[in-house]
């Protein structure tokens, strides 16, 4: 029991500091011996060997109060120079070599799920399985790793230097870090999102927090024979499924038969297409109709980052003298068994957005029509009305983008065709929960 | 009297005045305190290694792991140069706090 009671004391003081290994060492070894010492002179004067090691463990005082003596006496100025050097380094460590090892791990980790996925859901691929936004969640889960172990690495270098006791590192550390990881991920991070991606990207600085909260510098323990088994096993499957992923990347949707394609074509002769633009505004009168030469949409899916979705079309102005009140609509589309038509349950757009005049043939996003006015004779001076709207749904989703206007006779008309464009989401976690409030 | 009081303070001159002497490590430390001051000061040993450890931070004490043939490794304790002036001008001080305090407790000065 005396000799538990002593260890117990020595692990209970050694736990208290918060240095590195061998100081550590160092200082339980000078009390060791001083326990020894003072045992041996009690026994000297007829005390038993239990009570003698007691009274000396007793004479050193409350484990953690000598602890947290032996602490403070040893914290210098010099040690916070150190340790905040030992701290950005760690930080840096931790970050570049945590980011390595978490894009390993989530090749393979996005290897296994798209593996799954492609062999138990029908129609899907391994190359191409997932949505881009749905897609994210393993970027996502890199940049979570990496700040995991760059948490996990600052605090303990930070410790083991400046041999500040754990709980004050953190107070800097954690509410810090985790200050910073919510800034990049609700303000800096843009990208595709949906509500998994979106949540993920909110809970990024939990990565942090669970690394940072670690004040001792992590030890590598060699496995024992079961876990070093499941981890050869669990390594094994996700290098195999990455192989089978590309070997055999899921069933190919078998083409339409002759008599499949037939009934589609004969379906789409016999049905009176119609849209119901009407819903939306009156048709362009014919006179501004004559004065189009072409349209074209354009836009978020086009440029790969613009949040707006353009409809340019490519006109003389002097077509529109009397017309107000231009503007750019967007409306929810409705399948209707055959084609998108617009909603009939829905009486305004969902958004609305300005509209421009702009020279040449270049639209807004950066597409050259000209190569479009190539093959038509039109000789007049071409200049285009382009139509913008901001859309960033919560998720995938498509829109019917019109220009409309209130032309001379007092009713709102169409100019132009409305197009059918598909727009996602893309901007950063704030944005996203704006749109999610705001039920878009 | 709590004697703890009494000897905050003067745990560094205790220590320097010890080691002036010669090298000690802890154990023995305590017991030369303890034997100098015919058992009276007598506390608990929790203090003396923050003591140790930060007059080795300021210089005054060099410490040094040491073996005997027959015994374990031991961290002796030396007073430096630093040390010992330290020691010398705690040690005026505390004369001259005691004799004052001696003053004021037995009315000499009769003022």
């Amino acid at each position: 029991v005396p000799e538990s009671e002593r260890q117990r004391f020595l692990m209970a003081v050694e736990r208290g500091l918060p240095f590195e290994e061998l100081e550590r060492l160092e200082i339980i070894d000078e009390l060791r011996v001083h326990l020894d010492d003072s045992a041996a002179a009690l026994r000297e004067t007829g005390i038993g060997p239990a009570e003698a090691e007691k009274t000396a463990v007793d004479r050193l005082g409350p484990a953690e109060q000598l602890a947290d003596q032996l602490t403070k006496a040893r914290l210098d100025r010099s040690r916070l120079l150190v340790a905040a050097g030992a701290g950005v380094w760690g930080l840096v460590r931790g970050g570049v070599g945590g980011y390595v090892v978490a894009l390993i791990a989530a090749y393979f980790g996005r290897g296994l799920v798209l593996a799954v996925t492609s062999q138990l859901v029908p129609g899907s691929s391994y190359f191409a399985p997932l949505d881009s936004s749905s897609d994210r969640i393993f970027a996502i889960l890199t940049v979570g790793m990496a700040l995991y172990l760059a948490g996990r690495m600052v605090t303990p270098a930070f410790v083991g230097r400046a041999g500040f006791v754990g709980y004050k590192i953190r107070l800097l550390a954690v509410p810090l870090g985790a200050a910073v990881s919510l800034a990049f991920a609700a303000l800096l991070w843009t990208g595709e999102l949906n509500l998994v991606t979106a949540i993920a990207v909110t809970l990024l600085p939990l990565w942090w927090i669970a690394g940072s909260w670690q004040t001792r510098p992590f030890r590598w323990n060699r496995p024992g024979r079961w876990s070093a088994a499941i981890a050869a096993v669990g390594a094994v499957a996700l290098v195999a499924s990455v192989a089978m992923g590309w070997y055999a990347p899921g069933p190919v949707p078998p083409p339409l038969t002759y008599e499949q394609e037939r009934a589609m074509l004969e379906r789409s002769m016999n049905v009176v297409v119609n849209p119901h633009f009407e819903r939306i505004a009156d048709p362009t009168p014919a006179v501004v109709t004559a004065e189009i030469l072409i349209q074209d949409g354009t836009g978020r899916n086009g440029t790969g980052g613009a949040p707006y979705e353009f409809l340019n079309v490519v006109m003389t102005r002097a077509s529109l003298a009397g017309w107000s009140e231009l503007r750019t609509e967007a409306w929810r589309p409705y399948w209707d068994g055959f084609q998108e038509t617009i909603d009939p349950t829905e009486s305004a757009p969902i958004a609305t957005g300005p509209v421009q005049w702009v020279s040449g043939t270049t639209t807004p996003d950066g597409y050259n029509l000209a190569i479009r006015y190539s093959a038509t004779t039109w000789p007049r001076t071409p200049e285009m009305l382009v139509g913008r709207v901001l859309l960033r749904p919560t998720r995938q989703a498509t829109y019917f983008i019109a220009i409309t206007g209130i032309a001379p006779d007092g009713r709102r008309h169409l100019i132009g065709v409305p197009e059918l464009q598909s727009a996602w989401f893309d901007g950063t976690a704030l944005d996203w929960f704006q749109s999610a409030l705001a039920g878009k | 009297v709590d004697r703890s009081q009494l000897l905050k303070g003067t745990t560094a001159l205790l220590i320097l005045g010890v080691l002036k002497d010669g090298e000690l490590y802890g154990y023995e430390i305590a017991q030369r305190i303890r034997e100098r001051s015919d058992c009276f000061i007598d506390p608990g040993e929790g203090w003396l290694y923050p003591a140790l450890h930060r007059l080795e931070k300021q210089g005054a004490l060099e410490g040094a792991w040491r073996g005997g043939r027959f015994g374990p490794q031991r961290r002796y304790y030396r007073i430096t140069q630093g040390g010992l002036a330290a020691f010398n001008a705690q040690s005026a001080e505390w004369n001259e706090f005691a004799r004052s305090v001696r003053l004021v407790t037995e009315g000499v000065a009769g003022a």
